[in-house]
């Protein structure tokens, strides 16, 4: 959301709706800072070189570090009664601590006196809504220890890159001491339509506000005063693609700094989200949230998730399917690796965890939106091959360490035993559904497998062609329930109703690969061949895969399973299959 | 949006084709981009599941010398679930003074990946500071390796 051009009339008018003195008055501003804006730096965005334009990657986030985030913490530090969220990726701590000390120095300051409330829910900003969770556990858990280290506080309050958020979080949260989150208004209305927010909701057992979306009861007034890319506020709205004019404009903060003030001679308190929940807990009543599926939050323009697992942007060399599938592959090796270490008593402690430090960058979302050239493309490319090499050298040490030339390694039972398994293949047979595809002047060949009963695996090939777009739409029966999973919550199945929701269709990341076809049948994607968003309507019980980022004259093959079954063998299959895959070495 | 139309007019207008790589069954040379900009010509020789590396760097990013011609054994390995290849080596360059290990030898991990039969690799070239050190977090970001055009059969 962009700042409000009118916050103070805004504030006005909808204080006028309730007596002032039953109203206490609050405004709210989250910044979301990434240091990953140019994932990888920017060498190579402009087709000729340029030595003012060709930065590498440290330069692109110390310009992110001097020109857009210490200019927010100074406005801050020159008011002392004013409180903010800054949310910021765990690497940015370690980049602060390496390359600007007295920038650290203010934000730990800041935030140790309950001003500043550092929102962190990732080490980095990666697409946790599209892999099973295992990678957010370990970035997650590499957040926690980066604010330990760096002694900052770590706000309790929750928002995540591109505005991620699912109805998942709210059980880790529970357990991992935050409590309020934040879901982004946006994706919010694109589910239910746009009606008037409440002052609070409830998430679970914690909290949640609608992000950027004032509220007024009346006991309460909120309004937002910023909920948007941190970089834009102090450079007058300018990004980092632009590194030779993304500098600090003094007055863009300083009009932000005058629409502050006068809200606050209004009687606003500008306090952080955690301040603004604890004044209004116990004031108003938090009804809990309707159902809402997991997003980001710009739904509407960059079609929900699809834009990260599919959807094109503006650049040429964009390849998503390659990204996020070469991301599931080394998700999946590294917790093989992990499951070869400790079966084989091998200490890789340190080289996983590295691993998969490489591997929760490499999953970055700019790898693959909203406009990512090819740098940012490769950058995850790049660390999702390394964490693979990693995971691959470790499972060959612990092949060693156990005295085995070849074994099966299964992470579900946490066993390495000897000698080689069968794939996951079938017999060929006749295709049990018929596929709408299309994929423009590429020939496609489908081939079909029964693995066992109810179970078929099939493969779906695009030859060479010009064509960058390529559908496959599975036809489904159309039932009010459907099934998938959460992100974040890879063992249990989640159930909606589309009647529930205004939206004609919606994309899902299916972070497990799995989605209802009808009561019976089940979609499943095998990440680590195919890993693009899947559409679900209102209307129809029909999925729709699309990728409008296939290399030109490169092939592709996709792979699916078809289940039919009960929800719950359902997601067993999912889960051994994208999860925990079992796999020889 | 001037930028935008201006650059995707340069690119149209700029970007260039890379060499073809010569492939056989034992040898094959790649025609790397690095980092886009830079470029690397790599000889991979295989002996079963073994593998020779033989990597000449146009730039060396202050993790190698420019122009280094850097050497060195891997594996093979296949991921036949995912239909993917791929090919691991570990190089190694001497201290570069100017660089992020300083006077430290620097230790290049050299991963490429390739689906199914593929012209394409694509991959990273990650430096790590010391001798013989293969993991950790890298002195920089992975190097950005991949296939230059044309990139299938």
């Amino acid at each position: 959301m962009k700042r409000l051009t009118s916050l103070a009339a805004a504030a006005l008018a909808t204080a006028l709706a309730w007596p002032c003195a039953a109203q206490e008055k609050f405004a709210l501003g989250l910044f979301h800072f990434n240091l990953q804006y140019v994932a990888g730096g920017m060498l190579g965005f402009w087709a000729l070189p340029s030595a003012e334009l060709d930065l590498e990657s440290d330069a692109i986030e110390d310009l992110i570090v001097t020109e857009s985030f210490a200019p927010v913490i100074d406005l801050y530090a020159k008011h002392p009664t004013w409180g903010v969220d800054i949310e910021l990726q765990g690497y940015f701590l370690d980049v602060l601590a390496a390359r600007h000390p007295q920038v650290l120095e203010k934000l730990r300051t800041l935030a140790k006196s309950g001003q500043i409330d550092v929102v962190s829910f990732h080490y980095s900003d990666q697409l946790f809504i599209g892999y099973p969770a295992e990678s957010w556990k370990r970035s997650q858990a590499l957040t926690q220890a980066t604010f330990a280290k760096y002694d900052v506080p770590l706000s309790r309050t929750v928002f995540c890159q591109e505005g991620q958020a699912g109805e998942g979080l709210a059980g880790h949260m529970a357990e991992l001491g935050y409590r309020t989150m934040v879901w982004p208004k946006n994706l919010w209305t694109y589910q239910h339509g746009d009606q008037p927010a409440q002052p609070l909701y409830g998430f679970g057992d914690l909290f949640a506000v609608q992000g950027g979306r004032g509220a007024s009861s009346a006991e309460v007034e909120l309004t937002w005063t910023f909920l948007d890319d941190g970089e834009l506020l102090a450079t007058g709205d300018l990004n980092p693609y632009f590194p030779d004019v993304f500098r600090h404009k003094p007055e863009a903060v300083k009009q932000y700094e005058d629409e502050l003030l006068a809200l606050e001679s209004q009687g606003f308190a500008i306090v952080t989200v955690d301040q603004y929940v604890g004044a209004v807990k116990d004031k108003v009543p938090h009804p809990p949230m309707p159902p809402l599926l997991d997003g980001t939050w710009q739904p509407k323009s960059t079609t929900g998730v699809l834009r990260w697992l599919g959807g094109k942007g503006i650049w040429p060399g964009e390849r998503d399917n390659e990204v996020r599938s070469l991301g599931a592959l080394a998700q999946r090796e590294l917790s093989a690796a992990e499951t070869a270490a400790k079966s084989a008593k091998l200490d890789a402690r340190a080289e996983l965890d590295a691993a998969w430090r490489l591997l929760f960058l490499g999953q970055v979302t700019d790898a693959s939106g909203i406009n990512p050239f090819r740098g940012e493309v490769e950058y995850g490319i790049a660390h999702c091959t390394e964490a693979l090499r990693v995971a691959r050298e470790v499972i060959r040490r612990a092949k060693s360490a156990a005295g085995e030339s070849e074994v099966t390694i299964d992470p579900a039972n946490g066993t390495m035993t000897p000698g080689a398994m069968a794939e996951l293949r079938g017999t060929t047979v006749d295709a049990p559904l018929e596929l709408a595809i299309d994929a423009g002047d590429r020939e496609v060949t489908t081939g079909w497998e029964e693995i066992e009963a109810g179970h078929h695996r099939v493969e779906i090939t695009f030859g060479l062609g010009a064509s960058t777009k390529a559908r496959v739409s599975f036809p489904g029966t159309l039932e009010d329930e459907l099934f998938t999973t959460r992100a974040l919550v890879d063992d249990s199945l989640a159930t909606y109703r589309r009647s529930d929701f205004s939206f004609e269709s919606f994309q899902l990341a299916l972070p497990a690969g799995l989605v209802s076809l009808g009561k019976q049948r089940f979609l499943i994607k095998d990440q680590a061949r195919v890993h693009l968003a899947a559409k679900i309507t209102r209307e129809s019980g029909t999925i729709e895969i699309l990728d409008e980022t296939l290399p030109p004259d490169e092939t592709a093959t996709w792979v699916f399973h078809l289940f039919d079954g009960t929800p719950e063998q359902a997601l067993a299959l999912a889960r051994s299959v994208n999860v925990t895959r079992r796999v020889s070495r | 949006m001037n930028r935008v139309m201006i650059a995707v007019a340069l690119c149209l207008a700029g970007c260039h084709d890379g060499e073809e790589g010569a492939r056989s069954a034992q040898a094959e040379s790649l025609a790397l981009d690095v980092d886009i900009r830079e470029t690397a010509e790599a000889r991979l020789e295989r002996d079963g599941d073994s593998l020779r590396v033989r990597l000449t760097l146009s730039r060396g990013f202050g993790v190698a010398e420019d122009g280094a011609v850097l050497t060195g054994a891997g594996t093979v390995e296949r991921f036949p679930e995912a239909d993917v290849t791929l090919f691991a080596a570990q190089l190694s360059s001497p201290p570069v003074a100017s660089g992020p290990c300083g006077a430290e030898p620097v230790s290049l991990a050299l991963a490429l990946h390739r689906r199914g039969s593929a012209r394409r690799v694509a991959g990273s070239l990650t430096p790590y500071c010391g001798s013989g050190v293969w993991s950790g977090v890298p002195a920089r970001n992975p190097l950005r390796l991949s296939s230059s055009a044309p990139k299938e059969e």
